[in-house]
């Protein structure tokens, strides 16, 4: 059991936040997706939105590209190559955590 | 937020065809094709060209504005282009366009028409529906039930669907896009959050 435990500190918690994994689950099913839909997708607020952004950006998970749409400022998301990397490898990890405690579980009877 | 993370990657995949109030006006319009058959609402199911033109283009101009809405409101999400899409649309165009003249023209014992449309549905239920739209296989069942109408009344297919100006076809085509439009709507609606802050895309 304790492998498990062991794996679960092992996790990234950089994604592992839940509102960073909602935004980079959220932009691994897309090829982009405006400020706006990320934060109807996740409630927060534009500061907070915006904090979880800069730190994904500053990992190199997420490329942010700010645009005019004609007079209106819009803001880009969208997931780097090591992005999309890193958010399957997370996922993974996720699952294997799931076997591994179910397996557990098993044995254990 | 959810925490619901499938449901968050199924939300932002679909999120273009879950924007299902576009589809409304559509619904509506067969509706009235179905009223005006009946002889209830003067000029629409007439036939017109010029008529039928003219209400369809604002069909189109509301599907653009109520996209437009979703843009607004919700946001915007590009997808990645597969060039398969564009020709799967255009090959949907063309069977269902086949099936009309068949129906139209042939006059066979079923609906050639709703046994396509019945199969459409089944096919965007398995390819991009489930598991959070079951509503579609409801509708897909509802067509292939009016496809064998005819058959099963032993009535011409004239008589069952497309004569008498096809008013039962209109009326559950435009009820089923009414329905399966209002119900993705509120799936979106119930994901994406409206929080009172108004966003300034900063």
């Amino acid at each position: 059991m304790s492998e498990v435990f062991e794996d679960l500190a092992g996790l990234n918690k950089l994604i592992h936040e839940p509102a960073r994994l909602a935004i980079m689950t959220a932009l691994s099913a897309c090829a982009s997706a405006d400020f706006l839909y990320l934060q109807r997708l996740t409630g927060l607020s534009k500061g907070n939105l915006s904090s979880h952004l800069t730190k994904l950006e500053n990992a190199g998970w997420v490329h942010i590209e700010k645009q005019f749409v004609g007079k209106k400022p819009q803001t880009i998301l969208s997931l780097t190559q090591n992005g999309r990397i890193a958010i399957e490898h997370h996922w993974q990890q996720l699952q294997n955590l799931r076997d591994n405690a179910q397996n557990w579980q098993a044995t254990d009877d | 937020m959810t925490h619901d993370y499938s449901r968050i990657t199924y939300v932002t995949k679909y999120y273009d065809t879950l924007q299902g109030l576009r589809l409304v006006p559509l619904g509506i319009w067969f509706l009235l094709g179905a009223a005006g058959r009946l002889g209830w609402l003067p000029g629409f199911g007439s036939g017109r060209l010029d008529f039928t033109g003219l209400t369809l283009l604002g069909v189109a101009l509301l599907y653009y504005l109520i996209g437009q809405y979703y843009n607004r409101h919700y946001g915007i999400v590009h997808q990645h282009k597969h060039r398969y899409e564009k020709t799967a649309g255009i090959l949907m165009v063309v069977t269902l366009m086949a099936a009309i003249l068949i129906d139209v023209y042939w006059q066979p014992a079923i609906s050639f028409f709703s046994l396509t449309a019945g199969g459409f549905y089944t096919y965007t239920y398995f390819m991009a529906a489930r598991p959070y739209r079951p509503y579609y296989l409801v509708i897909a069942a509802l067509f292939f039930v009016i496809s064998v109408l005819p058959l099963l009344l032993a009535l011409p297919l004239n008589h069952a669907l497309v004569g008498s100006g096809g008013i039962l076809f209109y009326t559950v085509l435009g009820s089923s896009l009414i329905v399966t439009g209002i119900l993705d709507h509120l799936m979106l609606a119930h994901t994406l959050q409206v929080t009172e802050e108004e966003p300034d895309h900063v």
